[in-house]
C-alpha cells in the first residue's frame, strides 16, 4: 500500500502525512526556512576560476571569437567527421569541409553547446532539450562550445538563471571520462568520451 | 600569573595507568604544577570511568563520575596526565548526567578540568618565561593520541612545552593522525587489527629513529613501547611527556629497568 | 565474548591473512587520505561548508515525510511514477513487476547500494532478465560473484592481476596481454558499451532527491550511470527515504561536500539531474520510475540514531578509519562496511553478529572528524554497545567491568589491592622491566611486551610520602 512507508515517516515525526494544498503550503513555508547558501570561496575573476578548474578537470580548452571561427579550428585541430547536435546543423559545416554525421551508436566526434558554465568546479551544464544524452555520451570525443558570457560563479546562480527541473536531464559535465576503480590509478576514458575539448567563444549571443 | 592572586589549587587526577603502572608520571606532573607556582593535592580516587561508559554501561560510568565530581569538589582546577581521562572527564560526564539534575553541577566540574599540556600552556602560559636553552643531541617523536587531538585539541600545546622547557623540537611520525590501536578493550578484544595498527605505528617510530618517544598518554604508550620492545628495538626510550618536561628522561624508560 | 563477534574476528583474522587484499588496501589508503586533504585544502571555508551540509541534512530528515510526498507528487505531475517499498522484498518486487510489464531480457546497472542491499540482482536473474554492470567497480566484482567491500570503490579489494584473470576468463576474446590499466578499461569499455546498447531496462542509484521538481540526482566519473539512465525505454531509480531535500539550493550544499570527501574532486565528472521526459527533451527514456526503499529507515527518526540517516554515502569515514583499512569491507559482511556500515547494519539488519561491528572501534574520532555532515560516529557506536549490553545478556567482559568498578567505587579498597598487587608484580618481575609471558592476559602479550609496574601505585606511595590524604 503506497501510503504505509510515508504514514510511518510521519508517524515517528509525531504527526499524519499531509496532503494536497495543505501540503503544498507547509513545503513552501518549509521552503522559506532554508538556510543561505554558501558557496566556496574561490576566485572573484569568474572566467579566470573557470578556466583554471576547467584545466584541472581536464578539458582542453581553446579560446575563439565566434562559432564560424570554431568551425575552422575544428577542420585544422580535429579533422574527424562531427556529429553536431540539432541547434548547430545550421552553422555552414560545409564552407570548412566538414561532412557531417548522423549520430550513430558511437559517433566519433560529437559537436555540442552548453547553456552555462559553472567557474566553482569548472562544470559545463548540457540540457536534454538541447542535446541528446546519447549524443553526449556516446561520442568518443566531444566538443563541446560555451559562449563566455554564460560562465557563472556558482551553482545556485545557474538554478535561478534556468528553471530546473524542465527538462528530462540537466547534465554537468566535468571534464571527460574517467575511472579510478582499477587499483585507484586514475583513468581517463572510461564510458564516455575519452576527450573533450571546451571552446570558449567570446562574442556575444545575437 | 600576577604575584597578589593566591597559588592555584590543582587537584591532581592520576589516571589508572599512571597510578598502577608509572607513578613516575604523576610526580613528575606534580613537580611541573608546583614548579609553576601551584599548590597541588591528590584526593583520593579510582577511576574516570571511561572502561565503563565505552562498553555501554552508562550506570556503572555514572556511578564512578559522581565520586570524581565529589572528591574534586574543592579545588580550583583538576589536572590530569592524559587525553582521554582528561576528555572524559570534560566532554563525556555532562553526556553521562545530560538529562538529570546533577547536570549543572557536573558541567562546572568539567569546566574546570585540564589535561596536562593544555593547562601549563593554555592556562597557566608558562612557555611566556624564559625558555631552557636548545639542546641539539637528541632526536624526540611525540605520539598525537586520538581522544587529546581530537576531543580537546591538543596539538600545538605539547610542542610548545617541549621547546620551552627542554629547547627541543618534538618530530611527528608519519600518519600522525591515526590511531596506534589501543583503544581500551579493543585491544584485547580485537588483538589482531590493535596488533596491525600498533605494527604500523612502530614501523614510522622506526622510520624516524628517534632517541625518544613520548606522548600525553600512558596506555598508548604502553601499547608502543611494548611493540618497540617485542621487535627487539632497545634504542627507541619511551616516556610519558610530563616527564620529559621535567627532564627525567635520563631515567629508566617505559618497560625497561635501567 | 559472544558468538557473534567471533564471525567478524574470524573473517579479519583471514583478512590481515590476506596479502593479495592487504597489498590493496595499503594502495588504496593514502590515495584517498591524500586527495581528500588536498581538495579541503583547496577550500578555505571547508568547515562552512560541511556545517551547510550538516543543516540541510538535519532540516529534510525534521520534514521528510512532506519533502517524499512532494517529491512523489512532482514526479507523477512530470509524467514519472514513485513507488514505495517497505521492505527489500518490497523492491524486489516493485523493480520485477516493472521489467516483466516491459518484456525485459537484460538491464544495465548504475552503481545502486539500495540494490546492492535489497540483494536485486539475483533476483534478476531468478526472473530471467539479466543484470549488467556498468560501473567499473561493479562490473569487477559481478565477474568475481562478490559483494562490494566498499560504498564508493566496490572492487578497492583486488587487485591488477585479480582483473586481468576475471577480464581474461569471462571475455573470450582470445589472446591478449592487458598489461595496463588503460588497456583493462579499453577493454571494458568495448564490452559495456554493447550492453548499453542492447539492455530493455536502466537500473541506477541516485545521490540525491530533489523534493521541488521530483528529480533525482546522478553523481558518476566514468559515465556509465548517464548511459544507464538515457539508453533504455526505462529508466529505474533504486534508492532510499533518506535522500530527499528540498530544493536545487540545497542539492548544490551536498554536491560541494560530496566529492570532495569522497574522491577529492571538487564535484564528479557527471553530476546529473534526472526526470520523466517531456515533449521537450530530444532524447531518453518514455517510462522512468522512483523506488523509495525505507527498510526500517523510517524507524530511525525520532530516536537516539536519528542523525545516522544524514549521511549522504561519501566512503570518507572509511577511508579514514584504521580499522577498515585493517581488514577491508567483507569483514563486516555487509553492504555498508566501516563506521557507517557499523552504525547503519544492526540498525537496519540487526543479525547477532551485526552488533558486533560496533565493538570493533577504538572511538579514535578520525571517522566523526572528516564526515562531511558532521555525524557523531563514535557517539551511536556507544549507544549501540548499550543497547548490546541491555539486551543480549552479560558475558565475561561486562563482568570483569563491573568488578572493576566496583572495586573502584571503594577508594580505601582500590588504593590498598592496587598497591599490593602493583608492589607484588614489580617484584616478581626483578630486572627485566617487562613480561613477555604472564597468566591471563595472553592476548595483550602475544603481540607486545607489557611494562612491568614501576613500584607499588602511586597512590599509596604519596600517602606515604606525605602521612596524609591530600596535602601537597
Amino acid at each position: 500500500m503506497p501510503d504505509t512507508v510515508l504514514a510511518a515517516i510521519a508517524r515517528r515525526l509525531g504527526r499524519r502525512p499531509l496532503t494536497g494544498e495543505a501540503l503544498e503550503r507547509r513545503f513552501q513555508v518549509l521552503k522559506g526556512e532554508a538556510e543561505a547558501p554558501v558557496p566556496p570561496a574561490t576566485d572573484s575573476d569568474v572566467v579566470c576560476g573557470f578556466k583554471t578548474q576547467a584545466l584541472r578537470n581536464l578539458f582542453e580548452i581553446s579560446e575563439v571569437a565566434s562559432l564560424q571561427q570554431a568551425l575552422a579550428a575544428l577542420q585544422t585541430h580535429l579533422p574527424i567527421a562531427p556529429s553536431p547536435q540539432a541547434s548547430l546543423r545550421h552553422l555552414p559545416w560545409g564552407s570548412y569541409g566538414h561532412t557531417l554525421v548522423e549520430t550513430a551508436a558511437a559517433p566519433a566526434l560529437g559537436v555540442v553547446e552548453a547553456s552555462a558554465g559553472i567557474a566553482e568546479t569548472g562544470t559545463v551544464a548540457v540540457s536534454s532539450r538541447e542535446t541528446p544524452s546519447a549524443l553526449l555520451f556516446l561520442a568518443e570525443e566531444l566538443v563541446i562550445v560555451l559562449r563566455r558570457e554564460n560562465i557563472l560563479a556558482f551553482q545556485e546562480q545557474l538554478w535561478h538563471k534556468l528553471r530546473p527541473g524542465d527538462c528530462r536531464a540537466l547534465h554537468l559535465i566535468s571534464g571527460p571520462s574517467r575511472t579510478a576503480d582499477v587499483e585507484q590509478t586514475l583513468q581517463v576514458g572510461a564510458h564516455g568520451p575519452r576527450r573533450v575539448y571546451l571552446w570558449l567563444i567570446s562574442e556575444d549571443s545575437p | 600569573m600576577p604575584a597578589s592572586t593566591p597559588a592555584p589549587k590543582i587537584g591532581l587526577f592520576v589516571t589508572c595507568p599512571v597510578d598502577l603502572m608509572r607513578p613516575s608520571v604523576a610526580f613528575a606532573c606534580i613537580k611541573l604544577l608546583e614548579d609553576a607556582g601551584c599548590e597541588v593535592v591528590v584526593p583520593p580516587q579510582s577511576c574516570c570511568g571511561q572502561v565503563a561508559w565505552n562498553n555501554g554501561l552508562s550506570g556503572e560510568a555514572r556511578t564512578l563520575a559522581r565520586q570524581v565530581v565529589a572528591a574534586f569538589a574543592a579545588v580550583d582546577y583538576v589536572v590530569a596526565p592524559s587525553g582521554s581521562c582528561a576528555s572524559m572527564l570534560k566532554n563525556h560526564y555532562p553526556t553521562l548526567f545530560a538529562d538529570s539534575d546533577e547536570l549543572a553541577r557536573v558541567e562546572a566540574f568539567s569546566a574546570r578540568v585540564y589535561e596536562l599540556t593544555v593547562f601549563l600552556h593554555d592556562v597557566l602560559g608558562v612557555q611566556s618565561n624564559s625558555p631552557a636553552p636548545a639542546e641539539n643531541s637528541k632526536t624526540v617523536a611525540y605520539h598525537d593520541s586520538c581522544a587529546g587531538l581530537r576531543e580537546l585539541g591538543i596539538r600545538q600545546q605539547p610542542r610548545a612545552l617541549a621547546r620551552h622547557y627542554r629547547g627541543v623540537h618534538l618530530g611527528d611520525l608519519e600518519d600522525s593522525e591515526t590511531c596506534c590501536g589501543f583503544g581500551g578493550t579493543f585491544c584485547v578484544k580485537f588483538a589482531d587489527i590493535s596488533n596491525h595498527m600498533v605494527t604500523a605505528k612502530a614501523r614510522q617510530v622506526a622510520a624516524l629513529h628517534p632517541d625518544l618517544l613520548l606522548g600525553g598518554d600512558l596506555s598508548c604508550l604502553l601499547n608502543l613501547a611494548g611493540k618497540l620492545r617485542r621487535q627487539g628495538d632497545r634504542d627507541t626510550r619511551v616516556f610519558h611527556i610530563a616527564e620529559f618536561l621535567a627532564g627525567w628522561d635520563d631515567r629508566p624508560a617505559l618497560g625497561w629497568e635501567e | 565474548m559472544t558468538a557473534p563477534a567471533e564471525d567478524f574476528i574470524a573473517r579479519s583474522r583471514e583478512a590481515l591473512g590476506d596479502t593479495s587484499l592487504q597489498a590493496a588496501l595499503a594502495r588504496a589508503r593514502p590515495g584517498f587520505v591524500r586527495k581528500r586533504a588536498s581538495a579541503v585544502a583547496l577550500v578555505a571555508n571547508f568547515d562552512a561548508l560541511k556545517a551547510k551540509a550538516k543543516a540541510v541534512r538535519q532540516r529534510s530528515l525534521r520534514d521528510l515525510d512532506s519533502y517524499l510526498a512532494v517529491f512523489e507528487q512532482r514526479v507523477t505531475a512530470a509524467g514519472g511514477r514513485v513507488h514505495w517499498a517497505a521492505t527489500t522484498a518490497d523492491l524486489r518486487r516493485i523493480v520485477l513487476d516493472i521489467a516483466r510489464a516491459t518484456g525485459a531480457r537484460s538491464a544495465t546497472k548504475g552503481k545502486t547500494m539500495v540494490g546492492e542491499e535489497a540483494k536485486l540482482n539475483e533476483a534478476l536473474e531468478e526472473a530471467g532478465i539479466q543484470p549488467r554492470e556498468t560501473d567499473l567497480g561493479e562490473y569487477i566484482i559481478q565477474l568475481a560473484g562478490e559483494p562490494p567491500s566498499h560504498i564508493v570503490a566496490p572492487a578497492l579489494h583486488k587487485t591488477r592481476a585479480q582483473i586481468v584473470e576475471l577480464f581474461l576468463r569471462d571475455h573470450h576474446l582470445g589472446e591478449r596481454e592487458l598489461a595496463s590499466v588503460k588497456d583493462l578499461v579499453d577493454e571494458a569499455r568495448t564490452v559495456i558499451r554493447r550492453h548499453y546498447l542492447e539492455a530493455d531496462i536502466g537500473i541506477t542509484g541516485a545521490n540525491i532527491l530533489i523534493a521541488d521538481t521530483g528529480t533525482c540526482v546522478l553523481c558518476t566519473n566514468e559515465g556509465n550511470g548517464d548511459l544507464t539512465a538515457s539508453l533504455p525505454n526505462t529508466h529505474i531509480v533504486t534508492t532510499s527515504i533518506d535522500k530527499v531535500v528540498a530544493s536545487w539550493d540545497d542539492a548544490s550544499a551536498l554536491l560541494r561536500v560530496l566529492a570532495r570527501s569522497a574522491t577529492g574532486q571538487a564535484i564528479t565528472t557527471y553530476t546529473s539531474f534526472y526526470g520523466p521526459r517531456g515533449d521537450g527533451d530530444l532524447d531518453g527514456p518514455e517510462h522512468f520510475h522512483v523506488v523509495l526503499l525505507d527498510n526500517r529507515r523510517s524507524q530511525l527518526l525520532g530516536s537516539d540514531f536519528q542523525e545516522m540517516l544524514q549521511c549522504i554515502k561519501c566512503g570518507a569515514c572509511m577511508n579514514h578509519c584504521p580499522v577498515y583499512q585493517a581488514v577491508g569491507g567483507h569483514s563486516y559482511n555487509s553492504v555498508y562496511p566501516g563506521p557507517m556500515g557499523a552504525v547503519l547494519t544492526p540498525l537496519l539488519r540487526g543479525e547477532p553478529g551485526d552488533f558486533a561491528l560496533a565493538d570493533a572501534s577504538t572511538f579514535c574520532g578520525r571517522c566523526e572528524e572528516v564526515c562531511p555532515v558532521g555525524i557523531p560516529l563514535p557517539a551511536l557506536l556507544r549507544k549501540l554497545r548499550e543497547m548490546s549490553a541491555r539486551q543480549r545478556g552479560q558475558g565475561p567482559g561486562p563482568w570483569l567491568i563491573k568488578g572493576f568498578t566496583w572495586l573502584a567505587r571503594h577508594p580505601r579498597l582500590y588504593r590498598w589491592s592496587t598497591s599490593l598487587t602493583t608492589a607484588l608484580l614489580a617484584r616478581i618481575s626483578g630486572r627485566r622491566g617487562s613480561w613477555r609471558r604472564f597468566p591471563g592476559l595472553g592476548r595483550w602479550l602475544r603481540y607486545r611486551d607489557l611494562a612491568a609496574p614501576q613500584g607499588s601505585s602511586f597512590q599509596h606511595q604519596w600517602r606515604k610520602a606525605r602521612g596524609g590524604e591530600d596535602r601537597a
